[in-house]
C-alpha cells in the first residue's frame, strides 16, 4: 500500500470512530512519534562527550535552562502516556480484560493525573 | 422530517465522492435501511447499496452510520437522537457504487484461514459429535455475521491490506477451540505470521462497533497469547 493511501485512510478512521479507543491509538501514536525524536535529540547532546568533558558540559549547559526546563515536564507527559496506555493494552490483551479498555483507559487517565501533578510540583515549587 | 445525508460515488462517472441530501418522512419505528429505500423508490432510483434479510442476520446492510459502524437495518432513525444521519460506506474497501464496495479482499482475507474444520480422519461412521459444552464453547466465536463493521473500523486494516482483519482472526480462534478441529497447530502458526495478530495495535474498534455483541478483540487477544506460549515453548524444546 502507497504511504500516502495508508496515511488518507488513517485520517478518515480517527474522523469516522470517534471513540476512545481511537483516542487512545493516537495519542500512543503521536507520543511514539515524539519519543523517536527525543532519543535523536538525546543522543546528539550525549554525543559531545567524544569531543571531551569541556565540549560535554558546553552542551549540557545548553539544554539546562530557560525553555528546556518546561519542555522536560512534556518529556515527563509524553514518557508516561505512552508507558501507561501501553500498560493497559498489555493487561487488557494477556489477562483478557478487553471488555474493561474503557475503564482501563480512565484509570490510566487517574494516574497520569496524579504523576503529572507530582511533576509540576517538583518542577515548578 | 429526517435529513439524510448520503455518500453518492459512481467510480465510472464522477471525479471524486459527494455527499448528497434527501428529505426522509420519518415515521416512528423507521430504520435507516427503511429510509435509503424510501429514498430508492420515492427521490432517486440510483441510488446504490447493499440489503437482504432485514433482520440482522445477512450482514450485507453494513455500513458508517451517524459515527459509527451499524447494521441498517437494525438501526431506528430514532434511537440516533439526531434530525440529520449521516450515511457512508464501509471503509478500507473499493467502492463499487454508493455504499456498496467490494469486498473481495474481506473474503479472501477469511479464505486464507481455512474457515473450514480439518479433519483427516479416521472419519466417524455419521458424523463428528460435539457436547453441548463444546459447542457453548464457541458462542462468543460463531455467531458472526461477516458483515464487515469490524473490518472498516480497524484503522490496521486501513494501513495493510493484507492484514487479516478481526473477522478472520476471530474465525480462527473459532476453528482452534473447535475439538473437532486438527489444524490448530497450523492454524497458529499461519496467524503468528507477519500480517497476523501482532498487526493488532489493539484499538479495540472492533469490539466497539461489533453489531452482534462480538469480542473481535478478546479473541486476538487469546490468539496472542496462545502465539506467545507456542514460541517459548518451542524454545525451551
Amino acid at each position: 500500500m502507497k504511504l500516502s493511501n495508508a496515511l488518507s485512510n488513517t485520517k478518515n478512521d480517527i474522523l469516522l470512530n470517534p471513540n476512545a479507543g481511537t483516542f487512545s491509538y493516537v495519542l500512543h501514536r503521536l507520543t511514539g512519534l515524539a519519543l523517536a525524536g527525543y532519543i535523536f535529540a538525546h543522543i546528539i547532546v550525549l554525543s559531545a562527550v567524544l569531543s571531551g568533558p569541556e565540549s560535554f558540559t558546553q552542551r549540557l549547559a545548553l539544554v539546562q535552562t530557560g525553555i528546556f526546563h518546561y519542555l522536560e515536564i512534556g518529556l515527563i507527559a509524553v514518557i508516561f502516556i505512552h508507558m501507561l496506555n501501553g500498560l493497559r493494552i498489555t493487561v487488557a490483551d494477556f489477562a483478557n480484560l478487553t471488555r474493561l479498555h474503557k475503564t482501563l483507559l480512565w484509570l490510566s487517565i487517574l494516574i497520569f493525573c496524579a504523576i503529572m501533578a507530582v511533576t509540576f510540583y517538583v518542577f515548578l515549587f | 422530517m429526517t435529513t439524510f445525508n448520503v455518500f453518492r460515488y459512481d467510480p465510472a462517472i464522477d471525479k471524486c465522492p459527494k455527499m448528497e441530501t434527501f428529505d426522509v418522512k420519518n415515521e416512528r419505528g423507521m430504520t435507516v435501511l427503511e429510509g435509503l429505500f424510501y429514498i430508492l423508490e420515492n427521490l432517486d432510483p440510483t441510488l446504490c447499496f447493499r440489503s437482504s434479510c432485514r433482520a440482522a442476520i445477512c450482514g450485507s446492510c453494513a455500513m458508517h452510520i451517524n459515527g459509527q459502524y451499524r447494521l441498517a437495518c437494525r438501526t431506528q432513525i430514532e434511537h440516533l437522537k439526531s434530525d440529520t444521519v449521516t450515511v457512508r460506506p464501509i471503509a478500507h474497501s473499493e467502492i463499487i457504487k454508493d455504499l456498496v464496495v467490494d469486498m473481495t479482499n474481506f473474503f479472501a482475507n477469511l479464505e486464507k484461514i481455512k474457515p473450514y474444520i480439518i479433519n483427516e480422519g479416521p472419519f466417524p461412521e455419521r458424523e463428528f459429535l460435539q457436547s453441548e459444552g463444546e459447542r457453548k464453547g464457541l458462542d462468543h466465536l460463531i455467531d458472526c455475521i461477516l458483515c464487515g463493521c469490524c473490518y472498516g473500523a480497524c484503522p490496521s486494516a486501513g494501513t495493510d491490506e493484507d492484514y487479516l482483519g478481526p473477522h478472520a482472526l476471530m474465525k480462527t480462534l473459532r476453528f482452534i477451540n473447535d475439538p473437532r478441529d486438527k489444524g490448530g497447530k497450523e492454524r497458529l502458526a499461519f496467524v503468528s505470521s507477519e500480517n497476523g495478530v501482532f498487526r493488532c495495535h489493539t484499538v479495540f474498534n472492533c469490539q466497539e462497533v461489533c453489531p452482534k455483541d462480538l469480542d473481535p478483540s478478546s479473541a486476538i487477544a487469546r490468539l496472542k497469547m496462545k502465539a506467545v506460549w507456542n514460541t517459548l515453548k518451542n524454545l525451551v524444546s
